[in-house]
């Protein structure tokens, strides 16, 4: 044990380690000074004075580094440590240049500690290198300060005093400054009393503006809430007081928590912009404004204006019936207040003015479809039943409820799954087709039955059973071997009397809508950029599908086929299948909604 | 501090050995040096600021001004030396790539970046003859015009495009830069303002026609240069390199100084300050702004993007009607009414109110009526709710055909 105490005495000895202890002292009790602040005119600059102290002690380790005689058992280092420091500087500029494959080396690599190995060299790039060349030259230019400072000393004795002076000096001013930093401490650490706010406004701001656009201090000059007339300094902390220097101008209003202090010396816990500012010229500019307004029912609850709380609550109801979760809060703080009075009054009015949201059923299905033989005739012929079932399985797919998925299926959406039935798709798209065949179009039926239909039916089918790939080599020769302008005419003729391309952007757009609502979410409101750019990516596909479909066709086939939808049976036909699919698909949402809100109102 | 080492105890020099008594106890060994500066840490000490300095002006750049090829770091090269349009030729070499098969590249885009210009041609054109006015194909054609160095044919294609797409991005640079050329700064200015409230483009090619517009443009003498244009021209290119941000204002001064579009040179002014953290200065000049021009509805967004910055919901909320008050027919600044209003102060009443004012200056805005949809199911009227999102549906799907009915 004596022998470690010896050892540790040698070491306390050793210049560079009482330097690097008062380096320490004035760092740490830098930050002392900026967690338990003072407001004033001059104290704020405590921290100011603490990195300062800081900075001195750092000349005066570099001082006695240089002046120490190291430890023999170093000498192979110390001998060449400038060319250590050269190696050292040129690797890690090395390691920098191979951070971003550092990065990706982790995929590949085999183990956890080569894994972090090469995660922790991926971190040593960019800001991480800055700092080690920041440290290192300053370093070094304390280095060279110093060694400036001990050729002068060597040659005049008043500077070699001076310095000497000089060097006792900044240890008695970290001393001095390490007591003033356990005061505040204790002032700050053993406070319990209450945070008083006190609400005011800046004055100005003003920074200390360092090289490459560090700003290491910056402070605010408040109206005192003390001496009216005066100012408060009071240092500003970016992350701590959410404050941002740049976002801080004369005029805005402040709240700074100040506590009285263990040792009767008040501090200021935090400052916030005044989340209260013009409130009321706010209400009276937009008296509907549910949010200030539930904010200044907060401010006066806080203020333990119960009165003006409770009218302010019964305008919030009178506008907003179904805010009863806020109103419920009012009356509960009422209530713990002993206000049972006006807890028990602004609960009645609750009850007379509020009533639960409503769920939105949007586009009902309807009761069950008069169906007969013929709408199922019309959804069969028209492969409407098919292209149902396959929104259906894509809405499951979609929300993880299809296959091997769907034993997931209630933990994810319960809800959901319980109302994407496929028969229940079928039904609103066969309340459409019989309201539809109320007043039939008899054209209509009849090309439903005809064998032309079914052959273009059939080239479809066969077409979505080849082989992707067939496709995929048709359409990328098109720009060397182009369609005649005969065909292309008619696969416009087409797009136009069927608007597919429309209908295909419409159905998408509903099962992301209904995907949305399943998941609990609103659905994001498009603009018709998000519109054109789709039904343009459509319409390529659909012009392109439409001529590998139909490829092996004559041009007075495809023309008969043309001329069909742009007759008037053509278009009733278009009318049926989009309704009925578009009603299906509304039908799901406004299912999915109502189970969703009914879901979340039980719980 | 420095100070005068005491000689008992310390011996200053580096060559300075053991003291005479140990000499005498052993044989001499191998002093041990103290820490001195020397040369070689002088070197160190200038290759530390070299390379701070290198990664302080190249690290904020973004990745695509680093190709890994060979005219990658020349165009790097010419890029930092301020040859924008000889880096912007290099950039375009740089990025050449396989073309892939037509399947995936119906606009001929990526024909034009692998450097095949006929081949986009006809990509472009083959496109173009299965969806007539189909955008991307006509973008490709406007860029490939700007490549062969006619701006005329590009300011065609790309005003085309406009024309039906407003609001389409790739279009509005594309018809800015066109417009550059031909020395209509007011047109090239009003796209890019447009376009610059939508970000960067979705065509990676978009950042080197803005790059080699700019460098043509800054060659030219000093009072024949169209600062304001200029200004915004950088304010793009500050999206990817932020030293760009310096020019823009220096060129934004002088716009304002000249009389040059002055409300948009403030507006660009502000911009470039909010986004280098100087949010009083960007309110300072935003509001110079609308002093400038009271109907800049983009300068009013912008106020209100500051107001929020500072907290202010009540600037916040006026500016953002005053936005939209500006230029109640566009559909973009429904979003700012959407954030101040309806998410910011919780208001649906003043939000249905302003909302069917944009349904009665335009009856086909769809955006209204989806808003008015989610508006009305946030007050519990289901019935407006469903008749505005039927009135949605319809508009949208009467602009989904009308692009069809077009074609010939």
């Amino acid at each position: 044990m004596r022998a470690i105490a010896r050892k540790l005495r040698a070491v306390a000895a050793m210049g560079p380690v009482r330097a690097l202890i008062l380096f320490e002292l004035a760092h740490w009790f830098t930050s002392v000074t900026g967690l338990y602040r003072l407001p004033g005119t001059y104290l704020p600059f405590g921290v100011a004075l603490g990195a300062l102290l800081a900075g001195a002690a750092l000349f005066l380790f570099v001082q006695r580094l240089m002046a120490a005689r190291p430890p023999d058992s170093l000498a192979p280092i110390v001998n060449h440590a400038d060319l250590f420091i050269l190696l050292a500087i040129g690797d890690l500029m090395l390691i920098n240049i191979l951070a971003p494959i550092f990065q990706l080396a982790p995929l590949f690599a085999q183990g956890p500690i080569l894994r972090n190995v090469f995660m922790l060299l991926s971190r040593a790039s960019g800001g991480v290198l800055l700092g080690i060349f920041f440290t290192l030259i300053l370093g070094l230019v304390c280095a060279l300060i110093v060694s400036v400072g001990r050729w002068l000393a060597a040659r005049s004795r008043l500077l070699a005093i001076s310095f000497r002076v000089l060097d006792r000096a900044v240890v008695g001013a970290i001393l001095l400054f390490t007591v003033y930093g356990v005061a505040l401490a204790y002032n700050g650490s053993l406070d319990r009393s209450p945070s008083v706010e006190h609400r005011t406004e800046v004055v100005r701001v003003a920074s200390v503006a360092a090289p490459w656009g560090f700003v290491p201090l910056t402070w605010v000059e408040l109206a005192s809430w003390r001496t009216p007339g005066a100012t408060e300094r009071i240092l500003l902390f970016p992350a701590r007081d959410g404050l941002s220097p740049g976002r801080v101008g004369p005029g805005l209003p402040i709240v700074v928590r100040v506590r009285s202090g263990f040792l009767h010396v008040p501090w200021v816990e935090a400052l916030a912009a005044d989340p209260d500012r013009n409130l009321d010229e706010l209400l009276r500019v937009v008296p509907t404004a549910a949010v200030p307004r539930q904010q200044l029912i907060r401010t006066l609850l806080a203020a333990r204006r119960w009165d003006d709380a409770a009218a302010h609550t019964r305008i919030v109801l009178d506008q907003y019936p179904a805010a009863l979760a806020f109103a419920r809060s009012v009356i509960s703080v009422l209530e713990h207040a002993g206000r049972h009075d006006d807890a028990r009054a602004l609960e009645r009015h609750a009850r007379a003015v509020g009533r639960l949201p409503e769920i939105a059923h949007v586009g009902s299905g309807g009761g069950s479809a008069d169906v007969d033989g013929s709408v199922h005739e019309v959804i069969a012929r028209l492969g409407l039943g098919a292209h149902l079932d396959e929104l259906a399985t894509r809405v499951q797919s979609r929300l993880g409820t299809s296959g091997s998925g769907r034993r997931h299926a209630a933990a994810r959406a319960p809800e959901a799954t319980s109302t994407l039935d496929r028969h229940a798709w079928r039904e609103a798209a066969a309340d459409v087709v019989a309201q539809a065949l109320a007043r039939a179009d008899a054209g209509a039926l009849r090309w439903l039955r005809s064998p032309q239909w079914e052959r273009m039916k059939s080239l479809r089918a066969e077409s979505a059973l080849e082989d992707r790939r067939a496709r995929e080599r048709f359409i990328a020769a098109l720009p060397e071997a182009p369609p005649s302008q005969a065909r292309i005419a008619l696969v416009h003729r087409l797009e136009r009397a069927g608007a597919v391309s429309a209908l295909q952007v419409e159905v998408a757009e509903a099962v992301e809508r209904i995907v949305e609502r399943a998941r609990g979410r609103t659905p994001a409101s498009r603009d018709r950029a998000h519109w054109r750019a789709a039904v343009e990516s459509t319409r390529f596909r659909t012009a392109t599908w439409t001529l590998y479909v139909y490829r092996n066709l004559s041009d007075e086939e495809l023309l008969d086929y043309v001329t069909f939808w742009e007759t008037p049976s053509g278009q009733w036909l278009v009318r049926v299948y989009r309704d009925a699919i578009l009603a299906a698909c509304e039908a799901a949402e406004a299912r999915v909604t109502a189970t969703t809100v009914s879901a979340r109102t039980a719980s | 501090m420095p100070s005068t080492p005491a000689p008992a105890r310390r011996v200053s020099g580096h060559a300075a050995g053991p003291g005479p008594s140990s000499a005498a106890a052993s044989p001499p060994a191998a002093p041990t040096r103290r820490l001195a500066l020397r040369p070689v840490l002088w070197l160190a000490v200038v290759l530390m600021i070299l390379w701070g300095a290198s990664y302080r002006r190249l690290a904020p750049m973004a990745s695509e001004l680093f190709p890994m090829s060979r005219p990658g770091l020349r165009a790097v090269a010419l890029y930092l030396i301020g040859d924008y349009v000889g880096a912007a030729r290099m950039y375009r070499l740089a990025a050449q790539d396989e073309p892939g098969e037509y399947t995936y590249d119906m606009s001929g885009g990526l024909a034009l970046r692998a450097g095949n210009l006929p081949l986009a041609e006809r990509r472009a054109r083959t496109t173009l003859a299965l969806v007539p006015g189909a955008a991307e194909p006509t973008l490709t054609l406007a860029e490939i015009a700007l490549v062969r160095g006619r701006p005329d044919e590009a300011e065609r294609h790309a005003d085309a495009v406009r024309e039906r797409h407003p609001d389409h991005v790739d279009a509005l640079y594309l018809s800015a830069v066109a417009h550059a050329y031909r020395g209509d700064d007011g047109v090239a200015i009003t796209a890019m303002n447009r376009a610059l409230r939508q970000g960067r483009a979705d065509r990676e090619t978009m950042l080197f026609h803005v790059m080699e517009v700019t460098g043509h443009l800054a060659r030219r003498p000093a009072e024949q240069q169209p600062a304001s244009l200029l200004a915004h021209l950088y304010r793009y290119l500050r999206i990817y390199d932020p030293a760009n941000g310096t020019l823009a204002i220096a060129h934004a001064r002088r716009a304002i100084a000249a009389g040059d579009h002055p409300a948009d040179a403030y507006l660009t002014l502000g911009v470039v300050y909010d986004k280098i953290g100087e949010h009083a200065e960007s309110l300072q000049a935003v509001t110079r702004a609308v002093t400038a021009d009271p109907r800049h509805a983009e300068a009013y967004r912008w106020i209100a993007v500051e107001a929020w910055r500072r907290g202010d919901p009540l600037l916040r909320y006026r500016m953002a009607r005053a936005a939209f008050e500006a230029a109640p027919a566009d559909p973009f600044y429904l979003r700012t009414l959407d954030e101040s209003v309806l998410r910011a102060l919780g208001d649906p009443y003043t939000m249905t109110t302003l909302l069917r004012r944009a349904v009665e200056v335009d009856p086909r805005n769809a955006e209204a009526h989806e808003r008015l949809a989610a508006v009305a199911r946030m007050q519990g009227d289901v019935a407006a709710a469903v008749a505005h999102a039927h009135t949605a549906r319809v508009l949208w799907h009467t602009l989904l055909t009308e692009s069809a009915e077009a074609s010939p």
